[in-house]
């Protein structure tokens, strides 16, 4: 995924359309594959990047009323609340009704995820091991 | 005079104990693909009577505690509510129409309606209420979407 926009928030829309309560909002977002994608794929500057253009353009598809949410809740996936914490200092994020309230619900309740990348033992290395074992005996 | 309003504002709406409830009346436009989303739900919900379009004016607590002029998005406000103006929980056994039905999940009261029917064998309850910011549905309990899931708890102004 080259750009951040490219991602499909239909299922997210849903959502956000039945959705009565904000509570209700996030916990679904924090279950969406878009939200882990985007935490995963791009980095906390990128999604604030992307965050102040939202803030300054009008939306134009119904996906783009459910984005900053989305993209909110990416950011409380990072290993580092600064991105969060200033996700509440945008300009402009008044017009998102819930966006100031789901941001201080995230910030409270933040809990820093670490991503290690375990990855196993070449195999040849050990087959490698083995066959030098076995010509020892 | 003409009157101007806000395309946002807060309506005074006190519960009986004189404290004002949060609230948010929307009159902004709906919006692209709201309509859409109404008729998707309308497809995987035939049993269901699906009664308006989409509306942003008032959500389905708005529905149940405010008569449809604003929105109460807050569960905390929906529980001063319940507390305030002397709903008591009715067990299940003993729901009758007219009685409140909240899909709670971990306090959050994710969804309302009110009873409008109770369905004898297998006991039922049939319920008004508004999915969101899109239509109003007379819904049997287990026929909501499913992620407002099946924890459902009814109440009753008695006095």
């Amino acid at each position: 995924m080259n750009s951040i926009d490219e991602l499909d928030l239909s299922e997210a829309f849903k959502v956000y359309a039945i959705s009565n309560t904000p509570i209700f909002l996030l916990k679904r977002l924090r279950a969406d594959p878009a939200t882990n994608e985007i935490s995963r794929s791009f980095s906390g500057e990128k999604i604030l990047a992307a965050l102040n253009e939202l803030a300054g353009v009008e939306e134009k598809h119904a996906t783009d009323f459910v984005r900053p949410y989305v993209y909110l809740v990416a950011l409380s996936k990072l290993p580092e609340i600064g991105y969060l914490r200033a996700a509440g200092d945008i300009n402009g994020v008044g017009k998102w009704d819930w966006f100031k309230y789901i941001q201080q619900v995230l910030v409270e309740s933040y809990s820093p995820v670490v991503r290690v990348e375990i990855k196993p033992p070449r195999f040849s290395k050990y087959t490698t091991q083995f066959e030098t074992i076995g010509e020892k005996r | 005079m003409a009157l101007v309003l806000g395309m946002k504002s807060e309506l005074k709406l006190d519960s009986r104990c004189e404290n004002q409830i949060t609230n948010v009346t929307n009159r902004c436009a709906r919006i692209p693909g709201e309509e859409l989303a109404v008729d998707d739900l309308a497809r995987k919900h035939p049993h269901a009577i699906h009664r308006t379009r989409s509306s942003r004016k008032y959500n389905c607590h708005g529905l149940v505690f405010a008569s449809r002029r604003t929105e109460i998005w807050d569960s905390a406000e929906v529980a001063k509510i319940i507390l305030e103006d002397d709903y008591v929980k009715v067990p299940f056994e003993e729901v009758h129409v007219g009685d409140v039905a909240v899909y709670v999940d971990n306090g959050d009261m994710q969804h309302s309606g009110i009873v409008v029917e109770m369905a004898k064998n297998p006991k039922m309850a049939r319920i008004l209420g508004k999915w969101g910011h899109l239509q109003e549905v007379v819904h049997w309990a287990n026929d909501a979407p499913p992620e407002y899931g099946m924890n459902i708890e009814y109440y009753r102004v008695t006095s």
